[in-house]
C-alpha cells in the first residue's frame, strides 16, 4: 500500500490572515480520511491546494497520482450544456457515461440543462462527473450538503461500491459526523481558524456497523461528538 | 394591434405639428412625403441608392464584427493586449465623424470606400468592449473546474469561452445594427459616391423637403427590419444549439 499523497507542514496564508497552520497528513492508496472541522477553516483551500488550483505558502504537499476527482461544493456544470455533455467533457467514453448515470440516479435527466434540475440533481452530476474520470484521489467538498437522507445514504453506497471496485483514496470534508462515520475509515478533527489538527480518529467499523443505529457507530459518534464539545469550549473560555 | 395603435399616433402627431408649423419646408404633411415615398420607388435611381447603402452597411457589419470579436476576444483574454489596445479604442470611439473626413477625402477622394472606413471605426469599438467584457465575465469557477479535469484546450476554448460570450456578442451586434445604418447615411452623405445618403445630399441640395423626409422613413425601416430579423434569426440558433 503506498502514499498517494504526503502533506508535510502546509501553512497556507492570504495576506496576513493564517488559514492552515502546519498540517501534516498521509493518504495511502484505497485510504478513507474525513476531515471534520467548522465552517470556514480552510478545509476547502486545503482541497484548492491538493489539487492544485492554490499554492502554499509553506510546507510542500506532494501527489503521487495524476487523476483527481473533485466533487467541489457548489456543482459548477456547463449552464448550456445537457447533463450528458457535462459529464462528456470530462471523459468522452459513452459505455462509461451511461454506467455512471445509471448509478448515481441520473437516468431521463440525460437530455436536461442544469437550469432545469434541482439543487440535489445537479449535486449528483457534480459527483457523477467526478466518479467518470475514475479517480486515484477523490476529494468530496461537503458533496452531501444539498441532498436528503435517502439519496445521500444510497450515493454513499455507491461510492462504496466503486471503491470497493477500484480502490482509490478518499478525502472528504463535512461537518457531519455521521456522514463522517459512513464513509471514513480515518476521522481528522480540525480547529477553528487558524485551522490545526487536532486528534485523528481510526474508525474500524464493518459494514453492518456502518448504520446510524448500530451501538459501536453511536458510540464512536459520541466519543467524536465529546472531543469537539471539549474543544469548542477551550475556545469558548 | 397595439403597435398599429402606436404608428397611428405617430402619424396624427405628425399631422399635427404640421400643422402647427405650418411651412412644408419644416414638416411636410404625412400625404406629402408618402406621394415623394411612392414617387421614389417606382424610380430605378432610388433602387441603385438603396442597394450601395446595403452591402456597404452589410460590409461595415461584417468588419466591425469579425474584427471586434476577434480583438475583443484577445483583449479579453490577456490584460497586457486590453491596456495596449485601450487607448486606441477610446480614441477611435472618441473622434467625431467629421474628423475622419479629411482624412479620408484627401486618401481615396469621394467615394465607397470612406463611409465603410469611417462606419467600421464608429462601430468597432463598442463590439471590441462587449466582446472583451464577455469574456472577463467568465466563471472563473468553470474555468478552474476544466483545468482541474484536464479538459483539451479545443474543448476549453468551444465549451467554455465561445458558449459564455455568444450573449454578449449577440448584444453587442444587435447594438452595431441599431447605429450602423445612421452612420453609413451620415458618411455617405458627407463623403459616398453613391447611396442614399447622398441621396439625402441632393434633396437637400435641391430643398426638396418631402424626399429627405421619404428617405428618411426607409432608413427607419430599414434599421427596425434588420435589427428585428437578426432577433429572430440569432433566437432560433440559440435554441437549436440548445444554449439557453
Amino acid at each position: 500500500m503506498g502514499n498517494v499523497l504526503k502533506v508535510d507542514s502546509l501553512t497556507k496564508r492570504f495576506g496576513d490572515f493564517l488559514v492552515i497552520d502546519g498540517w501534516s497528513l498521509d493518504l495511502q492508496e484505497g485510504e478513507k480520511i474525513v476531515l471534520l472541522g467548522p465552517s470556514g477553516c480552510g478545509k476547502t483551500t486545503f482541497f484548492r491546494i491538493v489539487s492544485g488550483l492554490e499554492r502554499q505558502s509553506e510546507g510542500t504537499v506532494e501527489t503521487f497520482v495524476d487523476k483527481i476527482g473533485y466533487v467541489f461544493q457548489e456543482p459548477r456544470l456547463l449552464p448550456w450544456r445537457t447533463v450528458y455533455d457535462n459529464l462528456k467533457i470530462v471523459l468522452d467514453d459513452e459505455k462509461k457515461i451511461k454506467q455512471i448515470i445509471g448509478m448515481i440516479g441520473l437516468e431521463g435527466f440525460e437530455n436536461l440543462l442544469p437550469s432545469k434540475l434541482s439543487g440535489g440533481m445537479k449535486q449528483r452530476v457534480n459527483i457523477a462527473r467526478s466518479l467518470l474520470v475514475e479517480p486515484q484521489i477523490l476529494l468530496m467538498d461537503e458533496p452531501f450538503t444539498s441532498l436528503d437522507l435517502n439519496i445521500k445514504l444510497s450515493i454513499i453506497k455507491d461510492i462504496e461500491k466503486m471503491w470497493k471496485k477500484n480502490y482509490f483514496s478518499i478525502l472528504m470534508v463535512t461537518h457531519d459526523i455521521k456522514e463522517a462515520l459512513m464513509l471514513g475509515n480515518k476521522v481528522v478533527i480540525l480547529s477553528q481558524r487558524p485551522a490545526r489538527i487536532l486528534n485523528v480518529f481510526n474508525i474500524n467499523l464493518s459494514k453492518d456497523e456502518k448504520n446510524i443505529y448500530d451501538k459501536r457507530f453511536l458510540e464512536l459518534e459520541s466519543q467524536i461528538t465529546k472531543f469537539v464539545m471539549s474543544q469548542s469550549e477551550e475556545v469558548l473560555v | 394591434m397595439k403597435t398599429i395603435f402606436g404608428i397611428v399616433l405617430i402619424v396624427l402627431l405628425w399631422y399635427f405639428l404640421s400643422f402647427v408649423i405650418g411651412s412644408s419646408f419644416v414638416l411636410p404633411f404625412p400625404h406629402e412625403v408618402l406621394g415623394n415615398l411612392i414617387n421614389q420607388l417606382s424610380t430605378p435611381r432610388f433602387y441603385v441608392a438603396l442597394w450601395n447603402t446595403i452591402w456597404k452597411t452589410l460590409i461595415v457589419l461584417f468588419l466591425s464584427s469579425f474584427i471586434g470579436i476577434i480583438l475583443g476576444f484577445l483583449m479579453g483574454m490577456s490584460d497586457t493586449i486590453y491596456e495596449i489596445f485601450r487607448p486606441m479604442l477610446m480614441m477611435i470611439q472618441a473622434i467625431p465623424v467629421v474628423s475622419w473626413l479629411a482624412f479620408v477625402v484627401f486618401l481615396w477622394g469621394v467615394g465607397w470606400r470612406g463611409p465603410i472606413l469611417i462606419s467600421t471605426m464608429a462601430i468597432l469599438p463598442n463590439t471590441v468592449f462587449t466582446t472583451a467584457s464577455g469574456i472577463k465575465n467568465i466563471d472563473r469557477k468553470l474555468l478552474e473546474m476544466v483545468r482541474l479535469y484536464k479538459v483539451s484546450r479545443s474543448k476549453i476554448f468551444r465549451h467554455v469561452y465561445l458558449a459564455s460570450i455568444i450573449p454578449f456578442v449577440i448584444a453587442a451586434i444587435e447594438v452595431s445594427i441599431g447605429n450602423v445604418w445612421k452612420v453609413v447615411l451620415v458618411t455617405e452623405f458627407l463623403v459616398g459616391g453613391n447611396g442614399l445618403g447622398v441621396e439625402l445630399a441632393w434633396a437637400r441640395q435641391y430643398v426638396d423637403v418631402p424626399r429627405i423626409y421619404a428617405i428618411t422613413i426607409i432608413a427607419v425601416v430599414l434599421g427596425i427590419v434588420t435589427e428585428r430579423v437578426f432577433k429572430i434569426i440569432s433566437r432560433r440558433m440559440l435554441e437549436k444549439w440548445e444554449m439557453y
